[in-house]
């Protein structure tokens, strides 16, 4: 195994306490070229993990914060009047940069919302007929409360499918609370934060995580899973291929993670409720209900062949 | 002595196993064995068996010794000889029977079947047909499952997995059989010319001719050869297979005595169009090769006589095939030396009186000779003569006693009488042996002559036709020549021959079973050095340069065992997948006596670590087996012992579940 991506792993615990799981899924789903949602109340450590993300990894770090009034442009960028030469130019937004945190995602008009969606999946921005190249790597953090607190405008079921993963932070340990309130402040430790990867070698291992081994009875068990999720069992629609390839990539990623060249089933097993709870998530009216209890469902009905 | 370990040890399972292969070894021999030699070695292998069955000690150094010395003895005097092919064959199955008594280890075994093969081998000296090659490679995978059963580690005999096991060995070396059967060298000789045997029994013409010899010669369905036309057949009246020529009359039986010069084929004048054919001629130990009359492009080793039969250098005693070119429209003979004049006229004196008076009154009656003849024909049409396989026998005057007494004969009654008369009427006269007709077998589109188309007939030279052709026996029975033997004697049929049945199927049946021979004959038995020439060079290969052949050989084979250890391979991984998951699969059952069931949703990992967590002396073996269960099932290529170690390590691992101690 690469001895940095340890070395990464560990700095990134040392920071934040007690969340070693939660950290791992946030570097296979950057690994595995997605995108993050973190679904917590507000203080867990949200932004703290999105920025000690980018520091870790040397990668450039804005951070959107979403209002009810935040407008696309806000995002993006806007031409703006040059007196100087007499034309206009191209002032661009928060989202040129490597890592975004869009906090409280769920705040935001639906409008604002899918300026980002859209820059996510396309990985450009168009704007007054000129496309223009988001900087690679690129990783979108975005972070909402729970659907239920008021004043938020829930993400519709199409745009949460463009979240590879969606993980909770939760509260820390008794232990990990202990040592958080009475160690250093964790801004401060983060501003003095060296890089352990440059933003190269997360190129490279963004390349290199779809070359890891899948062998056929993995397969098997992968489209079991896919097939279990969609068959009557489960209430509502079943994973889509986006979410099965999404599946498939982010257990490469953690078997990368872990130093190893071929998925297990538990790698699959260790990632699945991230990558199909907020897609198989049913809506009723109060809300989200029993995420968990999906995938747990799944891992349980399906038998590894 | 080293005492045998156990696993060594022959059970009497294993020892029947090895008397059934001998069995099946020695059966083809038993035939052509005295039978002494046989009834020895069934004594022997019942003794082999009780020594198993009943644990009797092994006859000493001494008694074996003894053993071996009276039988070469026995042979010796029963055979005359201790070599050879029957001595030598007798030999080596007694030595093959006796080494049963001092078998206790699997070399003793090994040995055992190594000399199997060899006496299978020795089978080809007798017989090189179809059924019995089939037969070889039974004996082969019999002998084979012997070897697969002593290489296993248990103790059981499991007949049909070893057979099957030893079958697919075979199959395998079918292909490697098969290129350097049709690569390797051939020797200019046929591979199984043994120094010849002088008791053997041939049939077939032989070179002399008395009442008798051809009717017994007719009873026999045995092929004489075969014969495939390039074109189109000629009709059944022309075709007479020309062999040895008869000169000499002793009162009784006929005898060739042809002068020592050789004919060219240039000396024949023909006209019309040249039949070309291919003869596959069985061996019949003498030295005449059959063809059409007559023959004017003929084969290399060959060579016409002065009686125009087609001769070989040497004895014909294998199997042999050769492209004949003949004319059927031929003029022979234009003019007779003083001496072969004299052959083809001379008598015994004094014998057949009454034969001799009407000669003499024919001869005053007819000046010409052609009016002699013809009436001689016409005699023999009109008095009642009639065609039969059982004529009377005949007295010491045979010739005057089948002219005016019987009248009823077979053809080689017909053609002596008929030359024996020709030469009392001055005409030179010869008889002629060979065979008339043959059976079409469509299935192959071929010609097959039997023993049973044995036929004689006649020569007579007249000044301006030279040797002239007639048939007298197609005078009394014309059927004989134009429909063949069966339609000229029905007696043949009700006596109820296979070959001949009226049955169609089982008729087309035999003639399927001779095409497959004929095949059998054409493409694997006369496959000699020069159809390999012809065929390698068809690929462009020239056979004369060894080291073209060499690289041929190696390059092929090497192909070949690249090509099979590569499938074998691919199909190796494809077994071992099914077995990795079912040995992990006796991994869990294994646990789960112990009480450590594994959730069918649980991953291997998970459940190694599980179970550790609560059975730390088991922790390095399940922790050790999961991994190689990952990297097998799950890995990118995994190293190839990996395997074999996986199922060790599982085949190891017994877990036993802890007593609880009774604690305070």
């Amino acid at each position: 195994m690469d001895t940095s991506i340890k070395s990464l792993i560990d700095k990134a615990n040392e920071i934040i306490l007690g969340k070693d799981e939660q950290i791992r899924l946030a570097l296979s789903c950057l690994f595995a070229r997605g995108h993050l949602l973190i679904e917590d109340l507000p203080g867990m450590g949200k932004t703290t993990l999105a920025h000690l993300l980018a520091s870790l990894m040397g990668l450039n770090f804005n951070r959107i914060q979403f209002t009810s009034d935040l407008l696309p442009s806000d995002i993006i960028g806007a031409a703006v009047f040059n007196q100087d030469s007499g034309s206009f130019s191209f002032h661009p937004g928060p989202i040129f940069t490597q890592v975004i945190l869009a906090d409280e995602i769920n705040r935001a008009s639906p409008k604002a919302q899918s300026a980002l969606l859209e820059a996510m999946e396309e990985r450009q921005v168009s704007t007054e007929g000129q496309t223009r190249e988001l900087p690679e790597p690129f990783f979108v953090i975005a972070t909402q409360n729970p659907a239920h607190h008021i004043g938020t405008f829930p993400l519709p079921e199409s745009q949460y499918d463009r979240f590879m993963m969606c993980i909770e932070l939760g509260y820390p340990s008794r232990q990990a609370e202990r040592r958080i309130l009475t160690g250093r402040d964790r801004s401060i430790m983060l501003q003095t934060l060296q890089a352990c990867i440059s933003p190269e070698q997360v190129l490279d291992y963004q390349a290199r995580v779809p070359q890891v081994h899948v062998a056929e009875p993995l397969l098997d068990y992968l489209q079991d899973l896919i097939d279990f999720s969609r068959s009557d069992r489960i209430d509502g629609p079943g994973l889509s291929p986006r979410g099965s390839l999404a599946l498939l990539r982010c257990a490469q990623s953690w078997a990368f993670l872990d130093g190893r060249d071929a998925v297990i089933p538990e790698d699959i097993q260790a990632i699945l409720p991230a990558v199909v709870n907020h897609r198989l998530r049913h809506h009723d009216d109060l809300g989200t209900t029993q995420t968990h209890a999906i995938a747990q469902l799944l891992i349980e009905s399906v038998a590894i062949p | 002595m080293i005492k045998a370990k156990l696993s060594d040890s022959i059970t009497p399972a294993k020892m029947l196993w090895i008397l059934l292969c001998e069995a099946a070894v020695i059966l083809p021999h038993v035939p052509h064995m005295r039978i002494w030699v046989s009834l020895i070695c069934g004594l022997i292998a019942g003794w082999g068996y009780l020594i198993v069955i009943r644990k009797w000690r092994h006859p000493g150094k001494l008694i074996r010794l003894a053993l071996v010395v009276i039988s070469c003895v026995a042979v010796a005097y029963s055979y005359d000889t201790l070599v050879g092919r029957d001595a030598g064959v007798a030999l080596l199955v007694i030595m093959l029977s006796l080494k049963l008594l001092e078998i206790k280890t699997h070399r003793d075994v090994i040995l055992f079947v190594f000399l199997g093969y060899f006496l299978v081998v020795t089978n080809f000296l007798f017989s090189q047909s179809m059924g019995m090659a089939v037969y070889m490679l039974f004996a082969c995978v019999g002998l084979t499952s012997t070897l697969v059963m002593l290489s296993r580690h248990d103790k059981g005999l499991h007949a049909v997995s070893n057979i099957r096991v030893a079958g697919t060995l075979i199959l395998q070396a079918m292909p490697l059989m098969l290129i350097l059967f049709i690569l390797f060298p051939r020797l200019p000789g046929p591979l199984w010319l043994m120094p010849e045997d002088k008791n053997r029994a041939t049939s077939g013409l032989s070179n002399t001719m008395s009442p008798g010899e051809i009717s017994s010669l007719i009873r026999s369905d045995a092929v004489a050869f075969r014969v495939k036309f390039n074109d189109r057949a000629p009709s059944a009246s022309q075709l007479y297979w020309r062999g040895p020529v008869l000169t000499h009359f002793d009162g009784r039986t006929w005898h060739s005595r042809s002068l020592p010069i050789q004919n060219r084929p240039e000396r024949i004048q023909h006209s019309g169009a040249r039949i070309s054919y291919t003869i596959t001629l069985e061996p019949h130990y003498k030295r005449w090769l059959f063809a059409l009359e007559m023959p004017v492009k003929i084969p290399a080793g060959s060579f016409i006589d002065a009686d125009y039969s087609l001769m070989a250098n040497k004895d014909v005693s294998n199997l042999i095939q050769y492209v004949v070119g003949s004319h059927t429209r031929y003029r022979i003979g234009n003019e007779l030396q003083r001496l072969q004049r004299r052959f083809n006229l001379v008598l015994p004196p004094t014998l057949n009186p009454r034969t001799r008076a009407w000669a003499d009154s024919l001869a005053q009656r007819f000046s010409s000779k052609r009016e002699r003849i013809e009436h001689v024909l016409t005699q023999f049409r009109q008095q009642p003569f009639s065609y039969t396989l059982n004529p009377p026998l005949l007295g010491r005057n045979s010739v005057d006693d089948f002219l005016f007494n019987t009248r009823s004969g077979f053809c080689e009654h017909y053609a002596g009488s008929f030359v024996y008369l020709m030469r009392l009427l001055d005409i030179p006269a010869r008889v002629v042996l060979g065979y008339q007709g043959g059976e079409y077998n469509e299935l192959g589109d071929y010609l097959i002559v039997r023993q049973s188309d044995a036929h004689a007939w006649a020569e007579v030279w007249l000044a301006d036709e030279g040797w002239v052709r007639i048939d007298p026996t197609s005078a009394v029975s014309p059927e004989r020549v134009e429909t063949g033997i069966d339609a000229a004697l029905p007696e043949r049929l009700s006596s109820g021959g296979l070959v001949r049945s009226v049955n169609p199927l089982i008729r087309n049946l035999v003639l399927y079973w001779d095409s497959l021979n004929y095949r059998w004959h054409r493409w694997v038995l006369g496959y000699d050095a020069g159809r390999q020439r012809n065929f390698l060079q068809r690929l462009g290969i020239d056979s004369d340069d060894w080291q073209d052949i060499a690289i041929t050989i190696i390059v092929t084979l090497g192909t070949l065992v690249l090509a099979i250890s590569l499938w074998m391979n691919l199909h190796n991984r494809e077994r071992q997948k099914d077995s990795i998951a079912r040995l992990y699969q006796v991994f869990c059952q294994r646990l789960a006596r112990i009480g450590f069931q594994r959730e069918a949703y649980e991953g291997p990992r998970d459940f190694a670590s599980r179970v550790s967590q609560q059975r730390h002396d088991l922790r390095q073996d399940i922790e050790l087996i999961t991994r190689f269960y990952l990297q097998l099932r799950y890995g990118r290529n995994p190293p190839e012992q990996l395997f074999s170690q996986f199922r060790n390590r599982i085949r190891l691992f017994k877990p036993r579940k802890i007593k609880r101690s009774i604690t305070p």
